[in-house]
């Protein structure tokens, strides 16, 4: 008798739910990406080559739910072929999520999410990174609170950039460790837009738990706390600063210690699209390095600091600015119109003249003289096209000429060809 | 003045029924094949506007072919409209949609044009206002002020 009243649950279940989810869409595709470069220095006996090609095929599927909701699956899968590896198999993106009007109150939108998907806190330097979690936001008209959790370690190895100490970065080439190191991440927004004078503030919490589960090993946890903010200065004039206060607590082997740091960073933009759609950007970030009151910055994920020279982001200052036009802006020719040439100068410093700046690369091993900040600057000339609607291009290239005050460093070139096929 | 008359009531009444098949266009919760095959061709003059839907389609296969394997009264896809569109305005394709006429190809050469814009997946049905923005954009874009 059990098994015919379980048929009738099953089909009534799928009944059910053939009612509740109408309107079904969905689409599927695959994205070839290339990217060629080329780097030079006089520290290298020849120029070196790089090649990655990345080939993902994606899904999504989408359906309509009663009461004006809606239920979206989407995943994405990807083969990477690189010099350092032959082939990297990944799942990049399996995400569930939902939209349910009206839910909790008739003047908010409830928004779920679950699964493998991209995580962000408000000043996208700290976390800017996939992970496997929830995530629950309501969004009422002019505020929006958001709610997190995710978990790191079942991220492969070689598509992890979580990154935080130096045995993060000692197992990053280690083809011993099949999984990422095990981070568990807990967030907070809460978000105004609509302020007075086009102004919207993000004020967020994030917090970070090193699960590495050696007693002798060096474990980090931190927490951040932001508050962001971005809106319209003047006319076509816009801004987007942020201040981040963290505090840290490292232990190794019993022992534990406590500290705090800042990071902040002001960006503005100049919109003109009278001006062959030109962008006018000018920024400064700071990460603080360790001294007398402050202890070195650690973000979760590297952020991308520069193009040829990348240090991390820590005990570090960056000015910069930069100018974009599109010769043939509103051309007939979508092709045309959207082909843009950009130039961008970055100046890096150190925070603290007495502690070394940090990175990977060529230019890893910089070196700075004593009471020196200034490290050098780096000169990016680009060009970008979205050719056509499923093919698009983009031509880098960077000098980057290491300052007077640097022990031993070279300039070093760098090109970049990246090419985009969606099939 | 008898004759006046008569053109002038029967262009009363072709354009209450112009005016009644787009209110009908409008109101479709799925727009038809017919209703979008009327949409294209009553816009450029190449049917009557009395015209009845069968009619509209019957005149645009015979100018694009099959393109789609869709009966006048059968509801069509957002990405089988798109395809219509594409093909009928000659619209730009991208480089998959110049090898292959395909409805998805042409739902990403459209959207990439902005005349397509919001959630689109190249198998949801599309309602009848939908159909009517659209091609209101792909008339925007032809004029240069999308």
């Amino acid at each position: 008798m059990r098994r015919p009243a379980a048929c009738v649950l099953a089909l009534l279940l799928i009944a059910a739910g053939a009612r509740v989810w109408a309107q079904q869409g969905g689409d599927w595709g695959v994205t070839l990406d290339s990217a060629t470069t080329l780097r030079h220095s006089a520290e290298l006996d020849e120029q070196e080559w790089g090649q990655r090609v990345r080939a993902a095929l994606w899904g999504e599927l989408f359906w309509r739910l009663d009461g004006g909701g809606s239920a979206t699956l989407s995943a994405e899968g990807s083969y990477v072929y690189s010099d350092d590896r032959d082939y990297l198999f990944d799942v990049d993106r399996l995400r569930v999520s939902s939209l349910h009007p009206g839910v909790i109150s008739p003047a908010a939108v409830l928004a779920l999410d679950a699964g493998r998907f991209g995580f962000r806190e408000p000043s996208g330097l700290v976390l800017n990174h996939s992970a496997d979690g929830v995530r629950a936001a309501l969004r009422f008209a002019g505020v929006a609170v958001e709610l997190g959790g995710a978990y790191t370690g079942l991220l492969l190895n070689p598509s992890s950039q979580i990154r935080m100490t130096a045995t993060d970065r000692a197992e990053e080439d280690d083809d011993d460790e099949y999984f990422g190191p095990k981070r568990l991440l807990g967030q907070l927004n809460v978000r105004f837009g609509d302020l007075p004078g086009r102004q919207s503030v993000t004020a967020g919490v994030l917090a970070q738990w090193d699960l590495r589960d050696d007693d002798e090993a060096f474990t980090l946890n931190s927490q951040y706390y932001t508050l962001a903010g971005a809106g319209a200065v003047a006319a076509n004039l816009y801004h987007r600063s942020f201040v981040t206060l963290s505090t840290m607590q490292a232990e190794v082997g019993g022992e534990s210690e406590s500290g705090t740091a800042l990071a902040l960073g002001t960006g503005l933009r100049y919109l003109r699209e009278d001006w062959l759609g030109s962008r006018l950007s000018a920024g400064f970030r700071y990460a603080s390095g360790q001294g007398d009151n402050l202890d070195g910055f650690v973000t979760i994920n590297d952020p991308a600091t520069g193009t040829v020279f990348q240090p991390w982001l820590t005990n570090l200052m960056i000015i910069s600015g930069g100018y974009a036009v599109r010769p043939w802006f509103g051309n007939r020719s979508q092709t045309l119109s959207n082909i843009e040439f950009s130039t961008a100068l970055r100046a890096f410093l150190r925070a603290q003249d007495d502690q070394p700046l940090q990175g990977g690369g060529l230019l890893a091993g910089l070196n700075l003289e004593e009471g020196k900040r200034y490290a050098g600057s780096e000169f990016e000339w680009a060009i970008r096209a979205r050719l056509l609607p499923d093919l698009g291009a983009a031509l880098t290239t960077g000098l980057f000429l290491p300052s007077d005050g640097a022990v031993d460093a070279e300039p070093e070139f760098l090109g970049r060809l990246e090419v985009s096929v969606s099939l | 003045m008898v004759l006046g008359c008569l053109l002038l009531l029967s262009a009363g009444v072709a354009a209450a029924q112009s005016n009644e098949a787009l209110d009908e266009i409008l109101a479709a919760p799925e727009a038809t094949y017919g209703q979008a095959a009327y949409l294209l061709l009553v816009g450029d003059g190449r049917i009557e506007e009395d015209s009845s839907y069968a009619q509209a389609v019957s005149v645009l296969e015979q100018q694009l072919g099959a393109l789609v394997q869709r009966a006048a009264g059968d509801a069509l896809t957002l990405g089988e409209f798109a395809l219509l569109v594409q093909v009928y305005h000659e619209l730009p394709r991208g480089l998959l949609g110049s090898l292959v006429s395909a409805p998805r190809y042409a739902v990403r050469d459209l959207r990439y044009l902005r005349v397509v814009q919001g959630r689109s997946y190249p198998n949801m049905r599309l309602s009848g206002e939908r159909m009517l923005r659209i091609t209101g954009r792909v008339l925007a874009w032809q004029e240069g002020v999308l």
